[in-house]
């Protein structure tokens, strides 16, 4: 069974704990999106697996074979950086079949690949180019193709895309997302971008202060959280306070249905899923109504901020233009609502 | 299962050079530099003649030479700050045609031979007229050497001052000017105080050349005006008095220590947080005003740089009222006043340079990979260790070795070698200074990027290292290549042979002597002296290339 395992990682910055006992497994053609605030530990855990940061404790793992001990260059596992460590003093072609060449491969079968790299990452004709002469997204798919090269069993980057303006980075998302994809690759994909992470990922894990706090398919958490500082992580804005008492759980929006934690001590708070909640006219029946309070054009849907009568503030999509001070009605799914344990 | 933080496989980056690497340099360090040090201090204060030392060091005379020495230097550092500091905001400020080759420039000089510098200034007044018919006796004045150290040490002020000055953020100076300052309120308050550093950090330098000056003060100055350094040359030389030219260097010694622990603490105060940029600020001259200064600055620091060593080329070809190629046709001509050849001079020059920058890249190169990569104990020694031949002054180091070499193993005072080594010892610390910065520019994750994509430690160092500091080494080279074939003030006490005898001593030797055909024969040897040196400048800026504007020395 092929596929990476990471055992109970622990790693020591002198007395700060970057990782503490972390687990974490990535399957043999699997994408994990790796999540969480900057400094929680990403990038230690990506230099863990690659061979690169000592550990205090902890197993690494591919299939059966211990990777623990083994030198970086001997592991097989791929690492792209963020401002992409690409070599200054060799060109794209040189750069791209590094890897190439330190597996010994001959000129021309490196000639070869390079090529068909290059290729792939729509970037023909550019091998002979210097490195400071490229543009911030070449460079990106000058690294991409470096690290392919030498095909790699486990593909990591650690937050590419940061650098780059917002269309460049939707287009290398999807891009990077086939191409990983296509070349049957497991990947872990390093990111602060919630929506980055659903894009490109099979499965998300989040991470917060060294320690896995959630995992699973994008979809699933999102629906899910398992938290409420996992939930305002992954994009979610409106948390509300709830009441809970003999007769179940309650928010300002009503009662929830079947929310399963009740009795517990802890305190919890309630997430209200914008995606769940349709904006309506206010004569519609059932409605509860609220008043526009800015609202954000965005083409095909509007983001809205809207007001209920007790002064509470919910972040919603429309399909329809609102103008603040508009008079609307919401309606909500039977699943709009989830109540988490409040951790933040 | 605890594992060791340092155990298995520690962090790539901070896998350390073996501190056996550093045997080599320390070696090299402890031997031609610490032991002939060690010897001079024996020389003066333990083995020497007390009596004599001491009416050397305490009379009249040594007085008003220190003296002399101190007020020189300083004067010499007032004048070349007020020349060379608008050459360096015209640099820092403006792009112009040609700038970089103001700039290739502005650097020659101070890689130039002193013997060049003071020839060439020998030629301008004797071109000028200020000199008498009997040849150099009377361009011995004060002027002269002021001057000709000002030629000298523009390069330091124009490198270090503009190279800082071009990266401070101009929006300091923009929000003053907004909050009302004038233009004059804002240099003084504002820009002034923010180049302090590099101000002090490059007066410091030029005071210390000034201060162990000895070409130039030899040659320009004349035997009434000595200094500290060339009063270590007369006594080692022409009075044979070893142990008082050793006591002399050591009171040399101890004033240049006292002088670099100074402004190491002026250093500290003036140190400040400052905001840079990466980007150079220069920009393309825009108004008349900025033009008319421009050409200000261009015209008379051309005039500073070319005037001397264009007259030094005319005085070269000038034979009884024409002008010719004779005075290079009779270089191959024995000289009985050197006992060979100029020519033979000028090969033995070039042999020796070789050498000495083949040692100078081997022991710098190691101690540029200790310093950076070594264990952090190793790393600060080597980096001290081999800077301190930079601070002694050339005589002192050449006695050192001279004194320190007598005896057999090491009788070096006969063989060949002892002239490369110590030029070598010079070089070090420039091919030190060009790698360092290259090795240190080498990015942590470079290396992690070679590593994740499968080289191993050792093609890690072959494929990364070596090739992004090779043009450092090459850079470093070129310097120990140029003062090598300049050395003159270490080499001038060494014992001479016929395969020692230098270019510059050469060309000191014929300047000594009365004649117009020597003196032109020393104005060709200079000239081809300068074409070498400039080819290994030339050599420097081009590799530097794309770096110049980020390089400072």
């Amino acid at each position: 069974m092929s596929g990476l395992t990471v055992g109970e990682a622990t790693v020591h910055y002198g007395a700060t704990t970057a990782l503490d006992n972390v687990s974490l497994r990535v399957d043999g053609e699997e994408i994990v999106a790796l999540l969480g605030p900057s400094g929680c530990g990403k990038s230690t855990l990506l230099r863990l697996i690659a061979g690169l940061e000592p550990t205090a404790a902890g197993r690494v793992r591919w299939g059966d074979e211990q990777l623990d001990g083994l030198a970086p260059h001997r592991r097989r596992i791929g690492l792209m950086f963020q401002d992409h460590a690409l070599f200054p003093h060799r060109n794209v072609a040189e750069n791209i079949g590094f890897g190439l060449r330190m597996q010994g491969l001959s000129t021309q079968a490196r000639r070869d690949r390079v090529a068909e790299l290059l290729r792939l990452v729509r970037l023909d004709g550019f091998g002979d180019r210097a490195i400071r002469n490229l543009s911030g997204g070449e460079a990106q798919r000058v690294a991409l193709a470096r690290s392919l090269a030498p095909q790699p069993r486990l593909l990591m980057l650690d937050e590419p895309f940061a650098s780059l303006d917002r269309n460049l980075r939707d287009q290398l998302v999807t891009d990077v997302g086939h191409l990983l994809r296509s070349e049957g690759l497991a990947a872990i994909h390093v990111t602060h971008d919630h929506e980055e992470a659903f894009a490109i990922a099979d499965r998300l894990v989040v991470m917060r202060a060294g320690k896995i706090v959630a995992s699973g398919a994008p979809a699933e958490l999102w629906a899910r959280p398992p938290t409420a500082w996992a939930a305002e992580f992954l994009g979610h804005r409106n948390l509300l306070p709830v009441s809970v008492d003999g007769a179940g759980t309650t928010t300002v929006l009503g009662p929830i249905p079947h929310s399963p934690l009740d009795g517990d001590a802890a305190p919890v708070v309630a997430i209200i899923r914008s995606d769940r909640v349709a904006v309506v006219a206010p004569s519609t029946e059932a409605s509860i109504p609220a008043t526009v309070v800015s609202s954000r054009f965005g083409g095909s849907t509007s983001s809205v901020v809207a007001r209920l009568d007790d002064g509470t503030h919910l972040h919603l999509h429309s399909d329809s233009p609102c103008p603040p001070g508009d008079v609307i009605g919401l309606t909500m799914a039977d699943d709009a609502a989830v109540v988490v344990p409040d951790d933040r | 299962m605890d594992r060791a933080v340092d155990g298995h496989h520690p962090r790539l980056s901070r896998r350390a050079v073996p501190s056996g690497f550093a045997a080599l340099p320390l070696g090299f360090f402890a031997l031609f530099f610490a032991y002939p040090v060690a010897r001079l201090l024996w020389q003066s204060f333990g083995g020497g003649d007390r009596a004599r030392i001491a009416s050397a060091l305490l009379g009249e005379d040594f007085a008003r030479i220190a003296w002399f020495t101190l007020w020189q230097a300083v004067a010499s550092t007032t004048l070349t700050l007020l020349v060379a500091l608008p050459a360096a905001w015209l640099v820092a400020h403006h792009r112009f045609p040609g700038r970089a080759g103001f700039r290739a420039l502005a650097t020659v000089p101070f890689v130039l031979p002193t013997v060049v510098v003071a020839s060439a200034f020998g030629a301008l007044f004797e071109r000028l007229g200020v000199a008498d018919g009997d040849g150099f006796r009377l361009r011995h004045t004060v002027a002269a050497v002021l001057l000709a150290h000002v030629f000298f040490n523009f390069a330091i002020v124009v490198r270090t001052v503009g190279t800082f000055w071009s990266h401070l953020d101009p929006r300091v100076e923009q929000a003053a000017a907004v909050l009302g300052a004038s233009r004059l309120q804002v240099l003084w308050r504002i820009t002034l105080p923010r180049l302090a550093p590099a101000i002090a950090a490059a007066a410091a330098l030029v005071f210390l050349f000034s201060f162990t000056s000895f070409g130039i003060i030899l040659i320009l100055g004349g035997p009434t005006r000595a200094t500290i350094e060339t009063e270590i040359w007369r006594f080692a030389t022409r009075r044979i008095e070893f142990d008082v030219a050793a006591a002399v260097a050591v009171v040399q010694l101890l004033a240049v220590l006292a002088l670099v622990a100074l402004t190491g603490r002026l250093q500290r105060r003036f140190a400040q947080q400052q905001r840079l940029v990466t980007e150079g600020r220069a920009r393309p001259i825009r108004t008349a005003r900025q033009a008319a200064l421009a050409v200000a600055v261009i015209a008379s620091s051309l005039t500073l740089l070319l005037a001397p060593l264009a007259i030094l080329v005319e005085r070269s070809l000038a034979r009884g009222g024409g002008y010719s190629l004779a005075a290079y046709a009779d270089l191959g001509s024995f000289a009985s006043q050197i006992g060979t050849s100029p020519a033979d001079a000028l090969v033995n020059s070039l042999v020796i340079a070789v050498t000495a920058t083949g040692i100078a890249t081997i022991i710098g190169g190691i101690a540029s990979l200790v310093v950076v990569h070594g264990r952090s104990s190793v790393s600060h020694l080597v980096d001290l260790a081999m800077l301190l031949p930079l601070g002694t002054s050339a005589v002192t180091l050449g006695l050192g070795m001279f004194v320190a070499f007598d005896t057999a193993p090491l009788d070096l005072r006969t063989s060949w070698w002892i002239v490369p080594l110590a030029h070598s010892l010079i070089g070090i610390p420039f091919v030190m200074r060009s790698v360092i910065p290259l090795l240190r520019s080498v990015d942590d994750r470079l290396r992690e990027s070679a590593a994740v994509l499968g080289a191993s430690p050792r093609h890690v160092r072959r494929e990364i290292d070596l090739p992004i500091a090779a043009r450092g080494i090459a850079v470093g080279a070129a310097f120990a290549f140029a003062v090598s074939l300049g050395e003159f003030g270490a080499t001038s006490v060494l014992p001479r042979r016929p395969t020692t005898l230098t270019a510059p001593i050469a060309i000191f030797r014929l300047l000594g002597k009365p004649g117009d055909l020597l003196r032109s024969q020393a104005f060709a040897l200079a000239v081809l002296l300068m074409v070498l040196t400039i080819v290994a400048v030339v050599a420097i800026e081009a590799l530097r290339g794309q770096r110049t504007d980020e390089a400072g020395w």
